[in-house]
């Protein structure tokens, strides 16, 4: 099994000092910091599960005898911290920490790179300052963010990630400052949660308008902990939209969905389907999601149910693609000796 | 097939769109750049007035940013839901039968060929001009 | 050998002969400035002429579009007038070419109108209402239409729906899609009782000004993606309604969900379903799932229409939820993804399915009164 989400929490400032200029050691000390309020306000309490802090819980808790591999997420919320020269810092010295602390000690991990999504620019000079581009395999972009994806805004990060080989993860979470929800403060976090499915379904419009996909011919994204039945009438309606409006985006020489279909990838925690695991399956199959599809267990996330539900009823060789060789083949990760 | 004489040429001057009814057909004569063409009134996507949309000259692009405009080819656009059909064969632009990814594996790297053209074909009819006057073959 | 010059396109045949149609989403709209002050006070004219409108739509995408005014391009009547605002125009291109039954009125000016604050913007919504009666509702039998109302201002909102609550012609209450707080707000409760209490749905449509990027991941740079991105708000409309417990607190609330598309609330009832069953915790007193206030509570208009890869992916989503009963048809007139009755809906619908969808459910919904 190749696991392409699981979550690794820092588990407090004190550890990252190690890895932070002086600067920010003497002044967040001085200030007291106790950490980015935005992680908690992400993943609160009720569906974090018992945060992994160390290699050997995540061990202990995660890696079984079967996981050949597993990509860390470490959600910092680096981007709530809008100064420019601490978010970039505080995003190498978590990437720092995980280089030293959880891929050199354990090979079969891998992990995703945290970047100051703010600053695009600084973004990719973090992204371009990484020799480890097989151990840091895609460039983490929570999606709760004040620019949509595909904007040029963001190209200079793009830039960098195509030059050296990284995938883009664009991940449930983040912190924008604004409302995440295209219509105010929702009241509930079951609420934003489940409008967290909308945030995602805006970048994918965004990066298909804005070209991201014909500029970056090379460029491959990871849909992480977004929900999967969602997908197909976003493309539908992407295609529909397409055929009426191409005059505008010309660039856009072909159905959006082929895009896409070819570009992205989702892990399969969340599913999102019905109760019923064989429904779920059959919906999978009818609209044709299971060739985009990489496990992941989003341990140690409360869900209430694992995908591992329905994609125990796929046919043995489905299997084998969907728990290990499409991310195998996604992320060029070479079968252990 | 029969032949319909449509009135003189000097009737369907450069730039203009005209609709004629033929055989109880209403269809659309157009002259752009002195070439003459003639589309069915009828789209093939919801049956919009095809014929009343803008004739536009072909738009493509490479990059984002980038707009390459045609000097000799032209579509016309439906005035509804604005798709795109060639004046010359009624072709639409698009491939409406989705190509998908099969079977499985993953391809890293740019995308294979363009699609062929669809099957969505908008209905033409062949337009002669003789001593002045423009006809049109309209099959049964 | 006939040669017509300039004849009309051939006429809109093949109308779905033998099924009765309704209309549930037509624009209309005003045809000019000086109409909307004949309906303004002289102090509200004076302020529109010297100050304006405060909230600003914050770009207007359909410049780089290729669509005036999104609408479709043979829908400018001759008469000079902007598309949707002449009458007799609409009657023909429309109403009289296919066959309309009742056509249900949203108006265009809610798009920007129905987020004006304060009594400017109670005003304005207030003098739109009274033109769609003057002008659509007293001459054209066959129109109904939906009470436009600011609903960020909700004591205005519910005088408006309490003027017109004895107006048998006013089927509905409109809101827009944007609005400052999700649908389920309690702040909008007062507004759902009395939609309710005159027995009168509340719709939500396109349009409205927020301050809030529509993706809630950032503004769109284009109209295409824009128009595209129109569905994400009506989810989370839906996700903050079915958790707020407003289906407890008024059980014949009903929500018309105009020009959002339909396909998506299947995938989003299991999302929801999922969340509200891990996490019951937050919300104690929510009494059920979400997808059962989606099945019992909301309805949607078809336009524009679900184009599938197969038609089999279509009955699908429709099977799911038990949409049958839920669909509402609607051309959209006149803008440009206009759904023609004829062709609009899968051909493989069956006879019974095809009845309530152009007409069944929308008379059920609004208690329209049927010619012999």
């Amino acid at each position: 099994m190749i696991d392409c989400d699981v979550h690794c929490d820092v588990p407090d400032v004190e550890t990252l000092m190690p890895y932070l200029p002086r600067h920010w050691q003497e002044r967040l000390r001085e200030n007291r910091w106790s950490g980015p309020a935005g992680v908690r306000h992400c993943y609160p309490p009720a569906v974090a599960g018992d945060p992994i802090h160390d290699i050997g819980s995540l061990r202990e808790r995660v890696l079984t005898a079967d996981t050949e591999a597993a990509i860390v997420t470490c959600y910092y919320a680096v981007e709530s911290l809008r100064h420019p020269d601490l978010t970039a810092d505080l995003a190498a010295a978590v990437n720092r920490w995980l280089q030293a602390e959880w891929l050199e000690p354990e090979p079969r991990l891998r992990a995703a790179l945290v970047v100051p999504t703010l600053y695009p620019e600084a973004a990719a000079a973090e992204i371009r300052r990484w020799e480890w581009t097989d151990r840091f395999v895609h460039v983490l972009l929570p999606v709760v963010a004040q620019r949509t994806f595909g904007s040029r805004f963001y190209w200079p990060l793009y830039e960098a990630a195509q030059e050296r080989g990284f995938v883009i993860g664009l991940h449930f979470g983040g912190v924008s400052g604004g409302p995440p929800t295209a219509t105010g403060w929702p009241t509930y976090y079951v609420e934003e949660a489940a409008d967290m499915a909308n945030i995602f379904q805006g970048h994918l419009l965004s990066l298909v308008a804005e070209g991201v996909v014909r500029e970056f011919p090379n460029l491959r994204f990871t849909l992480l902990e977004s929900g999967v039945t969602w997908l197909p009438t976003l493309l539908w309606r992407l295609d529909k939209m397409w055929k009426s409006y191409r005059r505008e985006v010309p660039w856009i020489d072909r159905l959006p969905s082929e895009y896409l279909r070819n570009r992205i990838r989702l892990t399969t925690q969340p599913l999102d389907g019905p109760e019923d695991a064989q429904k779920t399956l059959s919906y999978l199959r009818e609209m044709e999601l299971e060739q985009l599809l990489l496990y992941s267990s989003d341990e140690p996330h409360i869900h209430g149910s694992s995908s591992l539900d329905v994609l125990g009823l796929l046919q043995p060789e489905q299997q084998k693609l969907v728990l290990a060789e499409n991310a195998r083949a996604w992320y060029g990760i070479t079968e252990a000796a | 097939m029969a032949r319909h004489n449509l009135g003189p040429v000097t009737d369907f001057p450069e730039g203009k769109q005209r609709l004629v009814e033929v055989e109880g057909r209403s269809i659309g004569v157009f002259n752009v750049r002195g070439r003459l063409y003639a589309l069915r009134n009828k789209c093939p996507h919801q049956g919009g007035p095809l014929c009343a949309g803008r004739v536009i000259a072909r738009l493509e692009s490479d990059r984002p940013g980038e707009y390459r405009y045609s000097d000799q080819e032209f579509l016309i656009e439906c005035p509804w839901h604005g798709w795109e059909f060639d004046l010359e064969n009624g072709q639409s632009w698009f491939d409406p039968q989705r190509t998908r990814v099969r079977p499985y594996p993953v391809t890293v790297g740019p995308l294979p060929t363009k699609p062929t053209p669809g099957p969505y074909v908008a209905e033409t009819f062949p337009l002669s001009v003789e001593e002045a006057y423009v006809f049109i073959e309209v099959g049964t | 050998m006939a040669t017509t010059e300039n004849a009309p396109g051939e006429a809109q045949q093949e109308r779905p002969s033998g099924y009765r149609l309704i209309d549930c989403d037509i624009h209309h709209m005003l045809p000019s400035q000086a109409t909307l002050m004949s309906y303004l006070s002289a102090r509200w004219q004076r302020y529109h002429e010297r100050f304006g409108p405060r909230r600003l739509l914050e770009t207007q995408y359909w410049v780089t579009g290729t669509h005036v005014l999104a609408a479709r391009v043979d829908a400018f009547p001759p008469s000079g007038l902007p598309p949707g605002s002449d009458l007799d125009f609409m009657r023909a291109q429309l109403l009289d070419e296919w066959g309309i039954e009742y056509g249900i009125l949203n108006v265009s000016e809610v798009f920007m109108f129905g987020t004006q604050p304060g009594e400017y913007g109670a005003a304005l919504i207030r003098a739109v209402n009274e033109f769609t009666a003057a002008e659509w509702l007293d001459p054209e039998p066959r129109l109904r239409a939906a009470v436009a109302i600011t609903a960020d201002n909700p004591d205005a909102a519910v005088a408006e729906i309490e003027r017109w609550a004895d107006d048998p012609r006013f089927v509905q209450v409109l809101m827009t899609l944007r609005n400052e707080a999700p649908m389920g707000d309690r702040k909008y409760w007062p507004i759902y009782r009395a939609a309710a209490a005159a027995g009168l749905p509340i719709a939500v449509h396109v349009g409205g000004i927020n301050g809030h990027p529509p993706g809630g991941g950032g503004w769109h740079s284009y109209y295409f993606e824009m128009h595209a991105g129109h569905v994400q708000p009506y989810q989370a409309h839906t996700a903050s309604l079915t958790l707020s417990g407003v289906f407890d607190a008024i059980p014949s609330l009903k929500i018309v969900f105009v020009e959002g598309g339909f396909s998506w609330i299947v995938p989003l009832s299991w999302r929801l379903d999922r969340l509200a069953r891990t996490l019951r915790e937050e919300i104690p007193a929510l009494q059920r799932l979400p997808s059962e206030y989606i099945r019992e509570h909301f309805w949607y208009t078809t336009q524009p229409i679900e184009e599938p890869d197969r038609d089999e992916q279509f009955h699908t989503m429709v099977a799911a939820l038990d949409l049958h009963d839920r669909l509402l048809f609607a051309t959209d007139y006149p803008h440009w993804d206009f759904d023609a009755p004829d062709r609009a809906l899968p051909r493989s619908l069956t006879d019974e399915v095809r009845r309530k969808i152009f007409s069944g459910n929308a008379i059920a919904l609004y208690g329209l009164p049927l010619a012999p």
